[in-house]
């Protein structure tokens, strides 16, 4: 590291440092960041219940498919009945029509004739999810289910293109012990390798690390993740006003005659923020876990990496509105309007998953969505962290995208 | 560099969207000399302190402080520079003590150093025993005399004063004439600027008179009321007046 970008760490630390103390002095700005988004969570909380659908049991999946015993879609009812967390039912498919119909169920996800066919020559094969238009928690669960199931297809049928690239460019010798290896393996069925059925007829093996622990959908489990979302970026977007204030207050004049440049004020102001949305999400997480006792599903780890991601995107956003406003009151209204807008749009208001489809779609616009929609993943519907890959890339796309429109715009004049 | 040119600056212009508010200003301060930059409002003083302590980019002209040209080495001239503002640059939530040892390890001083030049400025204003306050709970003759303070973090050798006793009881007002004379008696060089005519009779050995953004009179206090009589019964203000004119003046 150069003297120079030396001293620029070094004065953005400083930078960031007195901006935290600052942040942890202001009383005003400490309650609405760390306890007054828990005013919202009590307040929805007795609104909606302790379960936010009113569906107070365990939900029973119910799968049909078209096809015969011997299919593919068979292999993957009789894996999923077997695992034990899951309350899995077959049912006919035209009884499962009716019985939607009626109403006595509220949703099945459905294999279509020629799934084994397509699945076997590598083409689209369809899984229906059909579903009461009420009952929004099934619905999610079934799209997550199908989700799934649908992902572990995939990630097979790369496993096995691989596989058949590196027999065919092994020597002769070589490919005949793999080959012998892979049928051992397939025919003990116990790996990913014979479970696509194109390359042996064993049947599919399908790991449910924690996919489908369908359980109602708790308030707290919704609402803790979603004002977590909405108020990082409304705190961070009011970091706007705080740098405006820097310059009209002329402290920011005063540092660059103390030999602050641009890049470290820029980047000592992008780590202020990060920190206080960092502290706010320690807070959340600790008060959730302890008081609310919130289930982070079966990958914590993950949903705090997205809660990290979401804190950088927003810290972007903040920054960046700053170069845009050009009073502290100005700048106080943008953060507000942006804030409130992107989290009613971004599913901080009601979850993603009742919105209509079109609008889901809209609202991937926004960062919130994103960090909703991961959320929601991970804590609701037990999915891994591969499945919300996608929700942490956009995340990491809006982080880059703000950080570096925040770079760019900045002046000190 | 001659101590007599430690800091030069020649036929400095700024220009704002094809308004010249700084229109070829030439002068020179010697090393030790409490300089004066008078004018009315928008004559165009802040304007070129600004320039010259690098916070504004120039339009044309220099400025060399102690041999290093504010244009090509700003970051050199910004070693040798102290700057108070005009305005009450400070952290309001943030004790004395916190803002001196923040501007000072912004300056590159370690924490130790940061704190110790930080109790000796403080001391030098009298806020010693406030240290530890919020500023926001400082009178505003306090909160000038840490922004004096924070100025004199990297012990400058040259002071940038901009209108530093604006808004304070004339006990506050002692004070900082008392600590800018002992800082001249330490060496240090300062350039002020006022609408206090007093002050700058008081303090400055020469005085440099704008207007309309450009330097119209240069020269030592007394030699300006000499132009006009008797220097023992002429005040700077008469001076000033005759100088740039009776017409009320709003810019900024």
């Amino acid at each position: 590291m150069t003297r120079g970008t030396g001293s620029l760490w070094r004065q953005a630390g400083l930078l960031a440092g007195k901006d935290l103390k600052v942040f942890f002095l202001d009383r005003g700005a400490l309650a609405f960041a760390l306890l007054f988004p828990f005013v919202f969570v009590l307040i929805f909380s007795l609104i909606y219940g302790p379960s936010y659908t009113g569906e107070d049991r365990a939900l029973t999946v119910y799968l049909a498919t078209a096809e015969g015993p011997e299919s593919i879609s068979q292999d993957v009812i009789d894996a999923l009945a077997a695992e034990s967390r899951l309350n899995v039912r077959q049912v006919d498919p035209h009884e499962a029509g009716r019985a939607l119909a009626a109403k006595s169920i509220r949703g099945y996800l459905f294999f279509h004739e020629g799934f084994t066919e397509a699945v076997r020559a590598g083409e689209d094969a369809f899984i229906t999810v059909y579903v009461n238009p009420e009952a929004q928690t099934v619905r999610a669960a079934l799209m997550s289910l199908a989700e799934a199931i649908a992902a572990e297809f995939r990630s097979y049928r790369v496993t096995l293109e691989a596989l058949e690239d590196l027999l065919a460019a092994a020597p002769p010798g070589v490919r005949d012990a793999m080959v012998k290896a892979l049928e051992r393996g397939g025919g003990e069925g116990d790996g990913p390798a014979g479970a696509g059925g194109a390359a042996t007829d064993a049947g599919p093996v399908i790991v449910f690390e924690s996919v489908g622990d369908i359980e109602p959908v708790r308030t707290v489990d919704i609402l803790i993740p979603a004002y977590l979302t909405m108020f990082v970026f409304f705190a961070l977007a009011l970091t706007a006003e705080t740098l405006i204030a820097e310059k009209e207050s002329h402290t920011l004049e005063r540092l660059v005659a103390s030999s602050a440049t641009r890049g470290s004020i820029v980047a000592g102001k992008i780590a202020g923020a990060f920190g206080r949305g960092l502290i706010q999400v320690v807070v959340f997480w600790a008060a959730g876990l302890l008081i609310f006792k919130v289930r982070m599903g079966g990958h914590p780890g993950a949903v705090i990496l997205v809660s990290v991601l979401m804190v950088l995107a927003a810290s972007g956003v903040g920054v960046f509105l700053a170069t845009v406003a050009r009073t502290k009151k100005g700048a106080a209204s943008l953060a507000v309007f942006i804030s409130l807008a992107f989290a009613a749009f971004g599913g901080s208001w009601w979850p993603l998953f009742i919105m209509p489809g079109w609008l889901q779609t809209l609202a991937k616009v926004t960062p919130h969505a994103w960090a909703n929609s991961a959320f929601n993943k991970l804590m609701l519907f037990g999915a891994t962290p591969g499945s919300v890959l996608p929700e942490m890339a956009a995340l990491g796309f809006f982080a880059l995208l703000f950080l570096g429109l925040a770079a760019w715009r900045f002046r000190l004049d | 560099m001659a101590d007599a040119e430690f800091v030069v600056v020649r036929d400095l212009r700024k220009v704002f969207n094809g308004h010249t508010a700084v229109d070829g200003v030439s002068f020179t301060i010697e090393r030790g000399e409490i300089f004066g930059l008078l004018g009315p409002n928008g004559a165009g003083k802040t304007t070129t302190i600004r320039m010259m302590s690098t916070t504004l980019p120039i339009s044309a002209g220099d400025v060399t402080v102690a041999g290093h040209s504010v244009r090509r080495k700003p970051a050199a001239v910004r070693r040798h520079i102290g700057v108070c503002p005009q305005e009450l640059a400070l952290y309001l939530e943030l004790t004395a003590l916190d803002n001196l040892v923040f501007f000072g390890r912004m300056r590159g001083l370690s924490r130790r150093e940061a704190a110790a030049q930080a109790m000796e400025n403080l001391e030098l204003v009298g806020l010693t025993d406030r240290a530890r306050q919020p500023v926001a709970k400082f009178s505003g003759g306090m909160k000038r005399r840490v922004n004096l303070a924070i100025a004199l973090m990297n012990r400058p050798e040259l002071l940038f004063l901009d209108e530093p006793t604006v808004g304070v009881d004339p006990q506050s007002r002692n004070h900082i004439f008392d600590t800018i004379e002992g800082l001249r008696d330490g060496g240090m060089t300062v350039l002020y600027t006022t609408h206090y005519m007093e002050e700058a009779d008081r303090l400055c050995r020469r005085i440099a008179i704008m207007d309309g953004g450009r330097v119209i009179a240069l020269d030592t206090p007394h030699n300006l009321k000499a132009r006009y009589g008797d220097p023992e019964r002429v005040t700077l203000e008469d001076v000033f007046l005759r100088l740039t004119g009776r017409r009320l003046r709003d810019a900024g």
